[in-house]
């Protein structure tokens, strides 16, 4: 786990979700030890994340990929998939 | 701050930067003008909000929006218990697909006979048409109707150009009705959704990803484009219209110091860097043509600078474009002031337009009412920012509009008459005036509107009255509603007068009476006056009542009343309520302006 990855992602989440990179944190904290695929944020916030995120890594997620990162674990894990 | 978050976000761009530079405005809008809107539409447009609360303050607006439920236009526009109607909004943005307002067309159109596409426009129009008409029935709300694109894949693929019945030709058929039935509706623009696409590229403003997922097709690309045409409409709808430009010379004209490089050093022409200063020139032409009043703020030798105006031959701005200069060497924000008392318009009228950051920064310091856009290193922006600044964009066009430079020249030589004249009343003899003034009618309907509008000094009581009131005056009997046109010797000034009078109980109550500040000073007004009391006696009336007022403008009818007979009604002064014993007293009209 690139911890470099991490710290963009909760920049972009940050910015989406109006809150601290310390909050986003935390909340990958929780949604990593809960496990499950509880989604967090609305659609509309949803799709601002996966924007974000391709703006920021420079990818693009295929639309089933994209309707399925519901969380930040699975976020983390299909960026390091991407980008090794 | 605002000039701040501008920059950055031009620098990102991204949506995200959007969303980051929207929360920022909306947490100190301070110094916008705040504007409600609602938009409904068939699809998700959260997205966009970002882009238009931001295009919005670009603008001097602090956009607060509201979204309707989603899908249910036409209900909440015809529904008297709808948030639409009972919000009481300030503007209501109406966005359709066509596979919404009509789903045979957008997706049944091969199969439909010429005679069911005709009739498929024709329902499409009709029915928005009626919901509007019920609309403004019920809410006076500005309603900004988006009208169609054309396919991002043309049905036909290659015939699709060539072919006499397709669907982009219904499309525009489309477009063409909506444009010619709904502008017969008060308050109600279409904005040319199809231009900002066709802008941006058919190919380019859908997002595939948004749409699958959120049902939300606007694309990151699409969006500031549309924002920004929302803005511009909603600025010219607020009537907040900027009437001058002033420009600097060196640099910003012309390539190259005049004074440094000489007529024959500087760059205009046809070539190379000279071409980029002469586009600019076709530019500011451009809103001459509109309208638009120029003026120069330049730091220079006026003989130097004037000699580039008289005799450079790749000028296409000479010295009869401007309407006034100031080229010395004081500070440019007090130039600015001169500027605007001399034209008679305010600060806020103005936009500044010079290559020099310091001038530019001094100005926003200065005079941050005066609009100063900032300018890339390149002048080869420059042509670009000022047609794209949206600020002088008007809702129509009118007769004066398009002469109105020239009678600001015609101006200037009537000020150069005042000085040699003698006695005032030998003045206005040589001025040759004629006062024509003729009930409003759907002609001059439209300059009416504009007047009541925007005139700001010679304004007796600021009533900015709507449309839809003023065509109820132009229906009533117990309603004079009157303009005033001026030729003189040097021209025709164009309509440059408004009065409305209303009856009732053997009083003429003026509600309204305006003049451009184009005429003021020259005793039309008491021309004008006359015939309103002629007017009002021959209908019964025996006495007029008026007020007067007082606004941060208009100063200079403080007198007019108490100056034409007129008695206070009350003895509290401050209640600014006169009247005129008709029965008694007349107002002459002047002998030296001749009635026509």
């Amino acid at each position: 786990m690139h911890s470099d990855h991490d710290a963009r992602i909760f920049k972009v989440l940050a910015g989406v979700l109006g809150k601290s990179a310390a909050e986003v944190a935390q909340l990958a904290a929780s949604q990593e030890s809960a496990g499950g695929d509880a989604q967090f944020w609305d659609s509309l916030q949803h799709i601002n994340i996966i924007l974000g995120l391709e703006a920021e890594f420079r990818v693009q997620f295929e639309l089933m990929v994209a309707i399925d990162l519901k969380t930040i674990p699975r976020i983390r894990a299909q960026l390091a998939s991407m980008l090794g | 701050m605002m000039p701040d978050i501008f920059s950055e976000l031009d620098a990102d761009g991204s949506i995200n930067g959007y969303q980051r530079a929207a929360n920022r405005i909306a947490e100190n809008p301070a110094g916008l003008s705040p504007i409600r809107l609602r938009l409904l539409s068939a699809f998700v447009i959260h997205p966009h909000l970002p882009t238009l609360i931001v295009e919005s303050a670009r603008m001097g607006m602090a956009a607060q929006c509201d979204v309707g439920p989603f899908n249910v236009i036409l209900q909440e526009l015809i529904d008297p218990a709808s948030a639409t109607v009972t919000g009481n909004y300030d503007a209501v943005l109406i966005l359709r697909p066509l596979r919404d307002a009509s789903p045979s067309l957008a997706s049944g159109f091969l199969s439909l006979t010429p005679e069911a596409v005709t009739e498929q426009i024709e329902a499409a129009v009709r029915e928005l048409e009626s919901a509007l008409r019920r609309f403004r029935e019920l809410c006076a709300s500005v309603v900004i109707v988006h009208n169609f694109s054309l396919p991002r894949f043309p049905l036909l693929g290659l015939l699709e150009g060539s072919a006499e019945e397709s669907q982009s030709v219904a499309i525009r058929r489309l477009n063409a009705g909506l444009n010619r039935r709904l502008r017969a509706i008060p308050d109600v623009y279409v904005l040319d959704f199809d231009r900002v696409c066709a802008q941006v590229g058919y190919a380019q403003c859908q997002d595939d990803k948004s749409w699958y997922m959120a049902r939300a097709p606007l694309s990151p690309l699409l969006m500031p484009e549309l924002a920004r045409a929302q803005a511009t409409l909603l600025h010219a709808v607020r009537g907040r219209t900027r009437k001058c430009l002033v420009l600097d010379l060196d640099n910003t004209l012309w390539g190259g110091v005049i004074g440094e490089d000489g007529l024959s050093g500087i760059a205009l022409g046809h070539g190379g860097r000279g071409l980029v200063f002469r586009e600019f020139q076709e530019a500011v032409l451009e809103l001459f043509h509109r309208g638009v009043l120029l003026a120069i703020a330049s730091k220079n030798n006026a003989a130097d600078a004037l000699a580039v105006l008289r005799e450079h031959p790749d000028m296409l701005l000479r010295e009869s474009h401007f309407a006034a200069m100031r080229i010395n060497w004081h500070p440019k924000p007090d130039n600015l002031a001169e500027l605007a008392a001399e034209l008679n318009i305010g600060l806020d009228s103005l936009v500044f337009f010079d290559d020099s950051p310091q001038e530019r920064a001094q100005m926003r310091a200065a005079c941050p009412e005066v609009l100063t856009p900032e300018l890339p290193r390149d002048p080869m922006g420059y042509a670009t920012i000022l047609r794209r600044l949206g600020v002088f964009d008007k809702l129509s066009l009118t007769r004066e509009d398009r002469l109105r430079g020239e009678i600001y020249q015609q101006q200037n030589q009537r000020a150069l008459l005042r000085d040699s004249a003698g006695s005032l009343e030998d003045f206005y003899r040589g001025l040759e005036m004629r006062a024509t003034i003729r009930p409003v009618d759907g002609l001059s309907l439209p300059r009416a509107f504009d007047l009541i509008h925007k005139t700001n000094q010679f304004n007796l009581t600021t009533r900015r009255h709507d449309e839809q009131t003023l065509r109820a005056f132009l229906e009533s009997e117990s309603t004079g509603f009157f303009v005033l046109r001026v030729v003189d010797k040097f021209g025709d000034n164009g309509l440059v007068g408004v009065a409305i009078v209303r009856l009732h109980d053997g009083d003429a109550e003026l509600d309204s009476l305006l003049m451009s500040c184009r005429v003021i000073g020259r005793t039309l007004e008491t021309a004008f006056l006359s015939h309103l009391v002629s007017w009002a006696t021959s209908r019964g009336a025996t006495r007029m009542v008026a007020e007067w007022i007082p606004t941060a403008k208009n100063q200079p009818v403080a007198r007019f009343l108490p100056d034409h007979g007129f008695e206070p009604m009350v003895e509290l002064p401050e209640k600014n309520r006169w009247q005129l014993d008709l029965t008694q007293s007349g107002i002459s009209w002047p002998d030296y302006i001749e009635r026509g």
